[in-house]
């Protein structure tokens, strides 16, 4: 493999020479990625080759289409990407290049009656959702923020604030345009049929979803570039533009209309003492909630989304942690009136009977927590998401555990997770520098389509040091382990390289399907080779022995 | 060195692309939603905040050395007008000096003699010729003034409540005269006992400071800060956004004080005619019948805010010791130009989609218009393309540098915008 003089002539005739740029300064932006324990080690064991051999940025589908073609010709590797927030839009070997979507950022199509948008990968859900909403329509925003590209988001999972009525992202995917490793074009759903529209992804024409492995999934090789998608958009009774209070870091909007309605539910248990009851008291109110089919948002949150996401500097969210704003975990339910006056009162009363049924208490107005949650930071998740203030702890943060079950599952995973980290602060001492307690408590219910499904997450926040990223990747390997002993369906989604071929056997031998494909579409593996988290970061050898094999 | 100073903010950015985008609750449309000129322009992440702090990152870390790339990392470094659009959107997620970020790389670049640019360089040696960036005589500093009977307070035995500072281009530049003038016109309606330093006035430095070159701006500040002394004044007013926030901030800044520990109070000329109107002192009572929108000056805004001098260390979690209370553009100065504006009977006053703190930067600042002029426009017709979206029929501004720049944009563009001064409006309305 090998990218030379002559392909960088060729992807200057494509793009124009000021479309592309192999200057160390230039790509140097685009070797590092900091937030993540794995990527700090990444990048300290891969250095310089994780800078790319260029950075290239195609105007067009046909432009992107012609540099597969030379990747192929020349035999290079490359990795698409939105924004690059994520660590799998890096390189992992030298003689990489890096596609930057930032020429393709038109928003094509806004299909006010079909509720869709056909989208480039430069469009950000900032840009979309501004203008979804004076539509009357709006899109799940990622927790990671809104100014990540849509199309990366959608085209990996995406996990949404929403996801209660929205589910992921492949839920919301109604067709896109791939163009293959090797520089075919292919579409997926209606998108395929000339004429059709973009409304649907099950037909006509094929439903390729399930080929799409881009994001997360590149670890095992991408599979090309998406160069448009279609994604679906939902009904949204709020005002196009929120009425804001405050300044910079200090601006919140506490209101969304007279249509939407939040709360905060908490359970009269002492914690963390009590988290298993607190959790399972959770469950069942999302369980009757999903029965009763209300509600626009359902979520459990941990004490450290609480943090993180409601402070407005460091300092703050130190203050509060020594406060105690957010003793325990808190569920929060917002109700959208999408039909009527009438609907969203109906929905309140149905709430108020399941809450009292549960057991549940509603935070009061006056209640720190509902102050700095809800007046600060529950809209944010409706208008732009807001976890890149996870980072603000420690600068540095991983997702210690993730998983997809049921919600009684997830609420025995979420413990289990959280046992093991205890036990390895309390025995090994690690993880004894993390931010804590935040780093070994609660964890964040996410239940999907009316509670359907749901998934987890519990996070660590170390330093950015190696020696601390070091501790936190073993405390993930050991929960990984623990959940792998349990047979439970693990997402171990920061170990996924290697960790792929061990989960493979527990789900029907899914990753030789998966490597099959690849072989097939990218013989040469040029798109997204490697791991997202290089083997020599954590090694295969080195993870079957943290897993005890 | 000066990237070590900021080591801690470049290396823990979390490359989240937050600094590239207006505040979210703001943003009004796809088409408007961005905040940063520099990567707008140059497209590649490394011209956003998030790529300098890959470039300091690299160099401190020894990946990246000048000599791999010095010519590109200087346009990396200075196509970018310091606007500090990416600082406040960066401060609403992390606790990172970004600008403090952007300011170390051009000190680092001087310190090494490869900054500032030659454009930048001539501004600095007329300075050093002249007092003023324009090469133009001294004796023709105060021109505009002549036959106004304003006191020239360099002159021994003269004092008046006010320093009326004027800077080097409404002095110098062709057709600005205007503001000065319509400035002193205000004043003198308002009855303010005010001053000017007339042909002994010199340029403030902000010039040499924003391109990194700390040396001259050391020696110019100190040549302003024994004039101020010598004439006692306690207040100063001037129209230049530059100046405005020079002699606050900057000026604070090297002295290691918060402004406010300032011997003298610096207001700028809106901010001062927005007080004399709520006081009473000033009425605005003829029509004046426009459609305006205000563009924002970067220096009057985001970096206009009071300095707060901090000296301390990042400590665990990068927790700061003691605790650092940051600047984040929201204390400058937005409201006074607003109140003039709409003070002024039968003018209709628009706002753009990006104003205030998360106003777009007209392109010229930070050395960028001289160095870059292509950059610098390609950016103002941007702001020019949203000022039309409102329907105004002029963009007011009150800063010499967004006022030419927007007007090269307005020129380029074809548009039929007009620009203008708001104190040039403002005297129509007296
Ligand atoms: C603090 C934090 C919180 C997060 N919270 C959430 C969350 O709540 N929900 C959620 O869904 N995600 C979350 N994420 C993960 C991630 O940031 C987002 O999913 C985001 O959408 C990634 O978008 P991006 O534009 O940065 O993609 P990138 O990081 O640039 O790319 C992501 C992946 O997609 C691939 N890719 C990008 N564009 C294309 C293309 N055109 N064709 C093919 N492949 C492509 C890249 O190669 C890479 O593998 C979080 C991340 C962080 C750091």
């Amino acid at each position: 493999m090998a990218f030379t003089e002559m392909a960088y002539k060729a992807l200057q005739d494509i793009v124009g020479s000021e479309n592309v740029s192999n200057d160390p300064a230039i790509c140097q932006a685009y070797s590092r990625v900091q937030w993540l324990p794995s990527g700090v080690l990444q990048r300290e064991r891969c250095g310089l080759a994780m800078r790319p051999a260029c950075v290239v940025m195609p105007g067009s589908t046909q432009e992107v289409q012609r540099i597969l073609q030379v990747a192929n010709r020349y035999t290079f590797p490359f990795v698409p990407r939105g924004s690059g927030f994520t660590f799998s839009a890096f390189p992992t070997l030298a003689g990489t290049i890096v596609i930057d979507p930032k020429r393709m950022d038109r928003i094509i199509e806004l299909n006010e009656k079909d509720m869709y948008a056909v989208i480039e990968p430069y469009v950000s859900f900032v840009g979309l959702q501004a203008e979804a909403m004076k539509c009357g329509l709006y899109t799940p925003t990622p927790l990671a923020g809104s100014q990540v590209s849509c199309l990366a988001n959608y085209s990996w999972h995406g996990a949404y604030g929403n996801s209660w009525i929205t589910g992921i992202g492949a839920q919301n995917l109604l067709g896109f345009e791939l163009v293959l490793p090797d520089g075919e074009v292919v579409r997926s759903g209606s998108m395929a049929c000339p004429g059709a529209g973009s409304f649907w992804n099950d037909g006509p024409g094929p439903d390729l979803r399930g080929f799409l492995r881009s994001g997360m999934f590149g670890h095992a090789g991408g599979m090309g570039v998406v160069t448009k998608i279609s994604c679906k958009l939902w009904p949204y009774a709020g005002p196009a533009e929120f009425p804001a209070e405050g300044t910079a870091n200090m601006k919140f909007s506490s209101s969304l209309g007279e249509n939407w309605k939040w709360y905060m539910i908490k359970f009269p248990l002492k914690y963390p003492e009590q988290e298993e009851q607190e959790l399972r008291k959770s469950a069942e109110l999302f369980y009757e909630m999903g029965r009763a089919e209300i509600g626009e948002v359902a979520t459990h949150l941990a004490q450290q989304f609480l943090y993180t996401y409601s402070s407005v500097t460091k300092q703050d969210l130190f203050d509060n942690m020594k406060n105690d704003v957010f003793p325990s975990g808190f569920c929060v339910v917002a109700l959208q009136g999408k039909t009527s006056p009438d609907q969203l009162a109906y929905e309140d009363r149905v709430l108020h009977d399941i809450v009292k049924k549960v057991g549940g208490i509603f935070v009061k107005e006056d209640e720190p927590a509902y102050q700095v949650w809800i007046k600060r930071a529950a809209n944010e998740w409706i208008r732009f998401g807001n976890a890149q203030r996870l980072s603000r702890a420690s600068d540095c943060f991983s997702i210690g555990s993730s998983n997809v079950d049921s919600i009684d599952q997830i609420v025995y995973e979420i413990l289990e997770s959280n046992k093991v980290g205890r036990d390895l602060l309390k025995n090994e001492g690690l993880g004894k520098d993390f931010v804590q307690p935040l780093s070994m408590n609660g964890g964040w219910i996410s239940p999907q389509e009316y509670g359907y499904w749901c998934l987890h997450t519990t996070d660590v926040f170390p330093e950015q040091a190696v020696d601390q990223c070091n501790q936190a990747i073993e405390i993930i390997g050991k929960v990984t382990k623990s959940q792998f002993e349990r047979r439970s369906a693990a997402a171990a989604i920061h170990m996924i390289g290697p960790a792929y071929d061990l989960f493979g056997p527990m789900m029907g031998d899914v990753h030789l399907i998966v490597k099959g494909l690849k072989r097939e579409f990218d013989p040469g593996n040029l798109s997204n080779p490697g791991y997202a988290t290089r083997p020599d970061v954590v090694t295969p050898e080195e993870l079957a022995k943290m897993m005890g094999h | 060195m000066a990237l070590e100073k900021i080591e801690y903010d470049a290396t823990h950015c979390q490359r989240c692309s937050t600094c590239k985008w207006s505040h979210l609750w703001e943003v009004k449309s796809h088409r408007f939603a961005r905040n940063c000129p520099s990567v707008v322009y140059g497209k590649f992440d490394t011209y956003a905040a998030q790529g300098k702090n890959d470039i300091v990152t690299g160099l401190l870390k020894g990946e990246l050395s000048w000599e791999d790339s010095k010519d590109r990392l200087l346009e990396i470094i200075y196509r970018c007008p310091v606007c500090a659009a990416c600082d406040v959107s960066c401060k609403r997620v992390m606790d990172l000096d970004i600008i403090g970020v952007l300011d170390a790389l051009r000190e680092e670049a001087c310190e090494r003699g490869y900054g500032p640019l030659p454009a930048h360089k001539e501004f600095i040696q007329s300075i050093m010729n002249y007092d003023n960036v324009w090469k133009q005589p001294r004796n023709r500093r105060a021109g505009w003034a002549k036959k106004l009977d304003i006191k020239d307070l360099s002159k021994a035995g003269e004092t008046a409540d006010v320093l009326y500072y004027v800077g080097c281009t409404y002095a110098y530049k062709p057709g600005m005269e205007t503001v000065p003038m319509h400035t002193a016109k205000i004043l003198k309606a308002a009855g303010i006992d005010f001053g000017i330093l007339g042909a002994k006035e010199i340029c403030c430095g902000g010039i040499a400071d924003n391109v990194g070159d700390k040396k001259s701006f050391e020696e110019i500040a100190k040549k302003n800060l024994d004039m101020f002394k010598a004439t006692g004044a306690k207040t100063i007013v001037t129209n230049c956004p530059g100046c405005f926030m020079t002699f606050s901030e900057k000026y604070a800044r090297l002295q290691k004080i918060d402004t406010e520990k300032l011997p003298y109070t610096v207001k700028h000329s809106t901010q001062f005619i927005a007080e004399l109107l709520q006081a009473g002192k000033l009425t605005f009572t003829r029509p004046v019948d426009m459609t305006v929108t205000w563009h924002d000056p970067c220096h009057l805004g985001r970096r206009g805010e009071p300095y707060k001098h901090w000296e301390g260390k990042r400590v665990k979690f990068g927790l700061t010791e003691p605790p650092r209370e940051m600047n984040r553009g929201v204390n400058g100065i937005y409201e006074a130009p607003r109140e003039i504006l709409k003070a002024i009977p039968g003018l209709r006053f628009v706002e753009m989609e990006r104003i205030k703190e998360y106003a777009w930067c007209c392109g010229s600042g930070g050395g960028a218009k001289s160095a870059y002029p292509d950059f610098a426009l390609a950016t103002a017709k941007e702001r020019i393309e949203e000022a039309e979206a409102t329907g105004a029929g002029a963009i007011i501004t009150s800063c010499p540098w967004c006022e030419s720049n927007l007007s090269d944009g307005i020129d380029a563009g074809g548009s039929r915008l007009r620009v203008g001064d708001i104190l040039d409006i403002a005297v129509q309305a007296l």
